[in-house]
C-alpha cells in the first residue's frame, strides 16, 4: 500500500497500554498509504526497546502507562535524543498533561476522542516537526487566553510574529537566529518581548498560544 | 455582735450566780438596816450602794449581760425601800446616781464580756474549720490517684503525695519540679504540659494543671502541681485521628480505583465506539444514515469527554504522573479558565517529590483554598505561594476576597468541599499544620505546613528503561529534534 507514492511511508509507533485502543489506532493510521505502524508496545518501557530498533518517525504515546508515564518517557528520549517526534495520545485534556508535555518536548497532543482524519492529519503533522494541538484543547486554551485568533497579534511586530511561529515549531533561539538571518541576542530579546506582550510564562506557553491562535506556521496545523 | 436579749435569760442553774444575788440581797438588807436604825439627820455611815460594784461586775465578768443586768436590776428593786423611807433629800438622790452608776457598769462591763466571747467563739470556730479543711485536703492529698507535686514559688518541692513519690523514685524534697519532670523553665511554664514519665506499668503520659494553694499566714502561697493522667485520653484521641486518616486514606484509594475502572473500561469503549461509527460513517453503503451516524459518534465523544471530566474530578491524575507543581498550575489553569479571576503561582526553593499523602494533602488543601476563593469568597486575584524546604513545603494562598471572621465562621465542608476543618485535618494527618487568616473585607489567607514524608519512589529521571539495561540504551545520537 505504499508502492504507489514516491516518499517513503512515515513510520510510527504505537504506545498504548489498553489492547483495543492500541490495535484500533493502529489499524486506523495503517488504513492510510503513507503511515505504516511499524511496532506496538503497552507501556513505556518496551517501547523504548523499540524505538532504537525499530527506528519510528513519530511515536504515539499515551500519557498513563504501567511503569513509567508518557511525559516521563517522552523526556527520556528527548534526553537521549532519539529521533522520533513524539506525540501524545491522551484521554484527558489536563493543562497539566498538555504543558507537562510539552515541556517533556514533545511535537504534539492529541486527545483520543478525536476522529480518524484528525489523528492521521496530527502524525503526518508531527512528522513535519511542526506543533500539533487537539482542537478541543486548542478551543480550551483560547478561551483561557481570552483573545480570539490574532487579536492580540496587532500588538507584535512582523519579526516577533515570525520568532513565535519558530518558537512554536520548537526551534531553540540559536537554529532561530539562523534561520531569520539575526544575531543570538536580537532573538532572545524579541523572544522576551513575546512573551511579555502576550503574558506568556514560558517558550511552551507560547508554542501552545501560537498553536491555539493559528499564529504557527500556516498551513502546519494538525487538524484538517 | 452580742445580744441584749442575753440579758432576759439568767444563768439560773448556776450557785456562784445564786451566790451573788445572795450576796446582793445581804447588802440591801444591811443598808436598810442601818439607814432604819440611824438617827434623823446624822451622818449616814453604813453601806454605800457603790458596794453593790463588786457582784454586778463579778456577774458581769463571769456570765455577760446574762448575768449583769439580771444582779443589778434585782439590787434596784432591793433598794427600793430604802428610797421610800423618809430619808433626807440628798441621801436619796445619792443613792439614785449611784444605782444608775451600777446599772451602767452591769451594761458596759457585761455588753463587752459578751462580745469578747462571741470573738473567741468565732475565732474557734475558724479555727477548727481551719483544721478541718486542712485534714480534708490533706486526706485528699495523700489519697488522690493523680500524683500531686507542690513546689514553691521558686520551683523546689516542699512536699509530694504518695502517688507521686511512688512515680518518682528517691528523695523529692528540695528538688526543682521542672527538672523532676523533665521539662525545661519554671513551675509556671509546667501549665498544661503533657509528659511522658516511664512507670512500672510502661510509660505513661501526664497532663500538668498548675495551681496555688493559699498558704499560712505570712509565708508565701505554694504551687500545686497535678499530674493528670492523660494516656487513655492521648491514645483516644490518636485512634480518632487515625480513623480520620484511614477514611481519607479509603475515600481517596476508593476514588483512585473508580477512576482507574471508569479510565480503563468505559472511556477506551467509548473511544473504540467513535472510531466505529466514524468508520461506518465513511462507508458507501451508510448513504443517508451517514448524518445519523456522525450525530451518534458526536454523542459518543460527548460522553467520553463527560467521562474523563468525572475521572479527572475523582482523582488528580497529574499529580500522580507528574508532581505536586505541575499539578497545581494546571488547577489554576482550570480556575482561571471557569472564573473571572487572576491567579498566580510562585514556586521558591527546590522542587522536590514529597510522598504520595503529603502531595495529595497539599494538592487537596490548595484545591479548597482556591474553591473558596472562587466560590465563596468572589475573589479577582489569588496568588499561590509555594517554598520547598529541607523539613517538606510551606503553602499559601491569599486572595483579595471578601474574607470572613474564623472564629465565627462555619467550618464545616460547603457544597461537597473539605471545609476548613477538613483542610486542617488534611494537613495534621501529614504531620503538618494549617491556619486561616481572614478578617470580612480583608481578603484571606490560608498557610499549611506540610512536611516532606517518606518520598515516593523515584520515577527514574533519566531512563525510559525502568528496571531494565539503562546503560545502554537504544538511542542513537543526534539532535534530530530541534530541525
Amino acid at each position: 500500500m505504499l508502492m504507489d507514492d514516491t516518499r517513503p511511508p512515515t513510520r510510527i509507533l504505537v504506545v498504548e497500554d489498553h489492547a483495543l485502543v492500541r490495535e484500533g489506532t493502529a489499524e486506523l493510521l495503517e488504513r492510510d498509504a503513507d503511515l505504516t505502524v511499524v511496532g506496538q508496545a503497552a507501556s513505556a518501557e518496551e517501547a523504548a526497546a523499540l524505538v532504537g530498533s525499530l527506528r519510528p518517525d513519530v511515536t504515539l504515546v499515551d500519557v498513563e502507562l504501567p511503569g513509567m508515564n508518557g511525559i516521563d518517557f517522552a523526556r527520556a528520549l528527548a534526553d537521549q535524543g532519539a529521533e522520533t517526534r513524539v506525540l501524545i495520545l491522551s484521554a484527558y485534556d489536563d493543562y497539566a498533561y498538555v504543558i507537562g508535555a510539552l515541556e517533556a518536548g514533545v511535537t504534539g497532543y492529541l486527545l483520543k476522542t478525536a476522529s480518524a482524519r484528525e489523528l492521521r492529519a496530527a502524525v503526518r503533522t508531527a512528522a513535519s516537526g511542526a506543533l500539533v494541538l487537539d482542537e478541543a484543547i486548542s478551543r480550551r486554551l483560547t478561551r483561557r487566553w481570552r483573545a480570539g485568533p490574532g487579536t492580540a497579534a496587532p500588538a507584535l511586530t512582523a519579526r516577533e510574529l515570525e520568532v513565535l511561529r519558530l518558537i512554536a515549531r520548537g526551534l531553540p533561539n540559536k537554529q532561530i537566529a539562523s534561520q531569520l538571518g539575526l544575531g543570538l541576542r536580537t532573538v532572545e530579546s524579541h523572544v522576551s518581548s513575546v512573551l511579555g506582550k502576550l503574558g506568556l510564562a514560558s517558550r511552551t506557553e507560547a508554542a501552545l498560544y501560537a498553536v491555539s491562535h493559528d499564529l504557527a506556521a500556516p498551513g502546519r496545523r494538525g487538524t484538517g | 455582735m452580742p445580744g441584749w436579749r442575753g440579758a432576759l435569760r439568767p444563768p439560773v442553774r448556776e450557785v456562784r450566780f445564786w451566790i451573788v444575788q445572795a450576796v446582793v440581797v445581804g447588802l440591801a438588807l444591811a443598808h436598810l438596816a442601818i439607814d432604819v436604825t440611824a438617827e434623823p439627820g446624822s451622818i449616814p455611815a453604813g453601806i454605800p450602794v457603790a458596794l453593790l460594784l463588786g457582784p454586778v461586775s463579778y456577774a458581769a465578768l463571769r456570765y455577760g449581760l446574762a448575768g449583769s443586768v439580771p444582779t443589778a436590776a434585782g439590787a434596784v428593786v432591793l433598794w427600793l425601800p430604802d428610797l421610800l423611807l423618809p430619808h433626807d433629800e440628798g441621801h436619796v438622790g445619792n443613792d439614785l446616781i449611784e444605782l444608775a452608776l451600777v446599772g451602767a457598769v452591769a451594761a458596759f462591763v457585761g455588753y463587752h464580756i459578751d462580745a469578747e466571747h462571741l470573738a473567741r467563739s468565732h475565732a474557734r470556730q475558724a479555727r477548727n474549720e481551719q483544721r478541718a479543711a486542712e485534714a480534708r485536703y490533706r486526706q485528699l492529698f495523700d489519697t488522690n490517684a493523680a500524683p500531686i507535686l507542690v513546689a514553691g514559688q521558686s520551683g523546689e518541692i516542699v512536699d509530694a503525695n504518695p502517688a507521686a513519690r511512688a512515680l518518682f523514685p528517691g528523695s523529692l524534697h528540695g528538688r526543682p519540679a521542672p527538672q523532676v519532670l523533665g521539662l525545661p523553665g519554671g513551675v509556671g511554664d509546667c501549665a498544661g504540659q503533657v509528659v511522658a514519665i516511664a512507670t512500672p506499668h510502661g510509660p505513661r503520659s501526664y497532663r500538668l494543671n498548675v495551681g496555688l494553694v493559699p498558704a499560712a499566714a505570712g509565708q508565701e502561697p505554694m504551687c500545686q502541681l497535678v499530674l493528670e493522667d492523660v494516656t487513655e485520653e492521648l491514645a483516644e484521641g490518636l485512634r480518632v485521628h487515625r480513623f480520620a486518616g484511614l477514611l481519607l486514606r479509603v475515600q481517596e484509594d476508593e476514588r483512585r480505583r473508580i477512576a482507574r475502572e471508569l479510565h480503563d473500561e468505559p472511556l477506551q469503549l467509548l473511544v473504540q465506539l467513535a472510531r466505529a461509527l466514524e468508520r461506518l460513517e465513511a462507508m458507501p453503503q451508510a448513504g443517508g444514515l451517514a448524518d445519523n451516524l456522525r450525530d451518534a459518534r458526536h454523542q459518543a465523544v460527548d460522553i467520553a469527554g463527560r467521562l474523563t471530566a468525572v475521572v479527572a474530578g475523582l482523582r488528580p491524575a497529574a499529580l500522580e504522573q507528574l508532581g505536586l507543581v505541575p499539578a497545581i498550575r494546571g488547577l489554576l489553569a482550570d480556575v482561571a479558565e471557569s472564573a473571572p479571576i487572576r491567579a498566580e503561582l510562585e514556586v521558591a526553593g527546590a522542587q522536590a517529590r514529597l510522598s504520595p499523602e503529603a502531595e495529595l494533602a497539599a494538592f487537596r488543601i490548595v484545591q479548597e483554598a482556591l474553591n473558596n476563593a472562587v466560590r465563596h469568597a468572589g475573589a479577582a486575584r489569588v496568588l499561590l505561594a509555594l517554598s520547598f524546604g529541607d523539613d517538606g513545603l510551606r503553602l499559601r494562598v491569599t486572595d483579595d476576597g471578601r474574607g470572613f471572621d474564623p472564629a465565627a465562621a462555619d467550618i464545616r465542608p460547603r457544597s461537597g468541599g473539605l471545609g476548613l476543618a477538613g483542610m486542617r485535618e488534611r494537613a495534621a494527618l501529614v504531620g503538618g499544620s494549617l491556619t486561616v487568616d481572614s478578617a470580612p473585607g480583608r481578603g484571606t489567607t490560608v498557610s499549611a505546613t506540610v512536611p516532606a514524608g517518606r518520598p515516593a519512589a523515584e520515577p527514574a529521571p533519566a531512563g525510559p528503561a525502568g528496571g531494565g539495561d539503562r546503560a545502554a540504551p537504544p538511542f542513537p545520537a543526534g539532535g534530530h529534534r530541534a530541525g
